[in-house]
């Protein structure tokens, strides 16, 4: 991690360190969310304040029915950020799997696996998620699976590639002679040198499942209300964008802010893991 | 006579060739195509031939590395082609390989320790063992237990192949593989790894094959040395004999081609010409007739059995006996 900010520091990638500092922030808002503001504060109707404009007590006004902005956003940071990280670690491993096994192993059954996953991936992945969701029914869980199902064909091809010609190398074959198994050959000496890509695909995906989660939300396919989801904020307030601007701005933005700052870190690890970036040397300005 | 530590009979690798839009068999790369050789316990064979004649996929279809497709290994008396998942394994502690290049046969993500280590891992030894196996082996090759902890991108091209050779000597094989061991190093540092070799080889009592072009290297290093062209071994001869009287025409076309500060060495045939043919469509009779200045109408329709024309010097030509015959006059002619 320091070695990262150093690189990034010495390398002038300054939108990176900007990434992760939002990053920082959003992390530290979700897992202090119950400690500034309750529950309660999140989802009681208080129609008193309804659309109330940001002041000094709401710091970003209140919503339709009242409930304080700045609580919801700070409840929806967790919920996207439980939501993208549960999903991208579970479709992680799924395709690090299926990908692993099916480089590694040239056959009949891989084959026949890996032309599934191409036939899952031509379709759109929110169509995807949105056919998991109609048959189990819409809730986080079932948001939370049903990205982490649509995504796992995309690392399955992706990590496949690598593992299909890591497995020739030499280094393969010296451990192969002196008597190393299939799975010790694949987890040993095969899947550490792809962790570079592992880690940035990941941060890459885990922006793309924060989008389809809020979008998924918007759609009314994720946690049901009143929990506080970003998409689901926008979508029920999208009524009064013209009259109260600020109960649609304010998850808007925050997601935009959450995604750019995912992008602008994956695109820094992405330089940071890549041996061709030349790692002290500074890009021209 | 003691029984050879390895013995292979008849061996065949060959890998099937699909082309076109529907994958059809097109064909056979014969890469190895019916050898027979063996080593004797201490002995070091050379396998020489130019690129893609066959020398690497043999040593590796020795090691089961490379499925053979047919024939016969035999190495301390047992099968090799026949045995299971568990007995494979268990020969393995027995035999190695060094391989050519160094940067790519040591895994970049683990330390020195772990790469040499592997093998008593592998082999269920405990933790204690495995450090005190490694630190002997580190110094066996030279390096010194220091080097335990450092990555392979952190040692020199020597030190790496140094890593290689302790890597596979652990647990105290009886037969190693050098693969061209030491054509990816600088000629300064190749004289300290082929001298470590050779060292090793008389404290513990290895056997190699040892694949190379190198003839220079193979004259010093060598016992015994087999001439590969084209899938198929052509001469074999103990290395005096080889290098005194070599009597297929491709065996002297490769010495002549081979530069030589001996003025009582010089390029006595032509050199030859062309291209190694295809393996996959090998010419009729002798696979050499196309490059050779001596066929006849006998080596273009039929191939000629590897005859045996000295004690242990065996020789794949129709003509051997006359060149044979033909060598005292040269060597006068020369002298």
């Amino acid at each position: 991690m320091t070695g990262f900010i150093i690189f990034l520091l010495a390398t002038r990638r300054y939108m990176a360190i900007v990434g992760l500092g939002v990053l920082a922030v959003f992390f530290a808002a979700a897992l202090a969310a119950p400690l500034i503001y309750s529950w309660s504060a999140a989802t009681l109707v208080n129609l008193s304040q309804a659309l109330a404009p940001p002041s000094l007590t709401l710091p970003l006004g209140a919503d339709e029915m009242g409930r304080d902005m700045i609580a919801r956003l700070v409840w929806g940071a967790r919920v996207s950020l439980i939501v993208a990280g549960t999903s991208v670690s579970v479709a992680l491993v799924a395709g690090l799997l299926i990908g692993g096994l099916c480089g590694y192993y040239d056959n009949r059954i891989t084959f026949v696996t890996m032309r599934a996953m191409d036939a899952v991936i031509s379709f759109p992945r929110i169509l995807v998620a949105i056919m998991l969701i109609t048959i189990l029914g819409p809730g986080m869980a079932s948001l939370t699976l049903a990205i982490a199902i649509s995504s796992v064909p995309v690392f399955a091809r992706l990590f496949r590639g690598p593992v299909l010609s890591l497995k020739t190398r030499d280094f393969v074959l010296a451990s192969r002679s002196l008597g190393a198994g299939d799975m010790r050959l694949l987890f040993r000496h095969v899947m550490p040198n792809i962790s570079a890509l592992i880690i940035v695909q990941g941060s890459i995906s885990l922006a793309e499942a924060v989008l389809i989660a809020s979008g998924l939300s918007f759609l009314g396919l994720g946690p049901q209300p009143p929990v506080p989801e970003w998409g689901a904020m926008i979508a029920q307030s999208r009524s009064h964008l013209m009259s109260s601007p600020h109960v649609v701005l304010v998850p808007g933005i925050a997601l935009f802010l959450l995604v750019l700052a995912l992008n602008l870190v994956g695109d820094g690890l992405r330089d940071f893991t890549d041996p061709k970036a030349g790692r002290a040397i500074a890009r021209p300005a | 006579m003691t029984a050879p530590l390895l013995e292979v009979e008849d061996l065949d690798v060959h890998f099937p060739v699909f082309r076109g839009p529907l994958r059809r068999r097109a064909g056979t790369v014969r890469a190895v195509d019916g050898v027979s050789l063996r080593v004797m316990p201490g002995e070091t064979l050379a396998l020489v031939g130019e690129s893609g004649c066959g020398k690497s996929t043999l040593g590796r279809a020795v090691l089961r590395l490379q499925e053979p497709s047919g024939g016969q290994v035999r190495f301390e008396g047992q099968d090799l082609l026949h045995l299971g998942k568990r007995d494979l394994k268990a020969a393995r502690r027995r035999m190695r390989m060094v391989f050519q290049d160094p940067h790519a046969s040591l895994n970049p993500r683990l330390r020195a320790a772990e790469i040499i280590g592997e093998a008593f891992t592998i082999h269920g030894c405990t933790r204690a063992e495995r450090d005190a196996g490694v630190a002997e082996l580190l110094t066996l090759v030279g390096l010194g237990p220091d080097f335990a902890q450092r990555f392979p991108h952190e040692f020199s091209g020597g030190q790496r192949q140094r890593l290689g050779i302790a890597r596979a000597l652990a647990l105290h094989p009886s037969f190693v593989v050098c693969d061209e061991p030491v054509s990816a190093l600088d000629v300064s540092v190749q004289a300290q790894i082929v001298n470590l070799l050779m060292e090793l080889q008389e404290r513990l009592g290895l056997s190699y094959l040892f694949i190379s072009h190198d003839l220079h290297l193979v004259e010093f290093i060598a016992d015994r040395v087999a001439v590969m062209y084209l899938g198929r071994i052509v001469e074999t001869a103990p290395a005096a004999a080889l290098f005194a009287g070599p009597l297929h025409p491709y065996t002297r076309a490769l010495l002549a081609a081979s530069p030589s500060i001996d003025p009582d060495r010089r390029a006595a045939d032509a050199v030859i010409e062309g291209e190694l043919p295809s393996p996959l469509n090998p010419p009729s009779g002798c696979a050499f007739h196309p490059r050779c200045p001596h066929a006849t109408d006998q080596c273009r329709a039929e191939m000629p059995p590897l005859a045996a024309l000295a004690t242990g010097h065996d020789v794949r030509c129709w003509h051997a006996a006359d060149w044979m015959a033909a060598a005292p006059a040269r060597a006068e002619a020369l002298g």
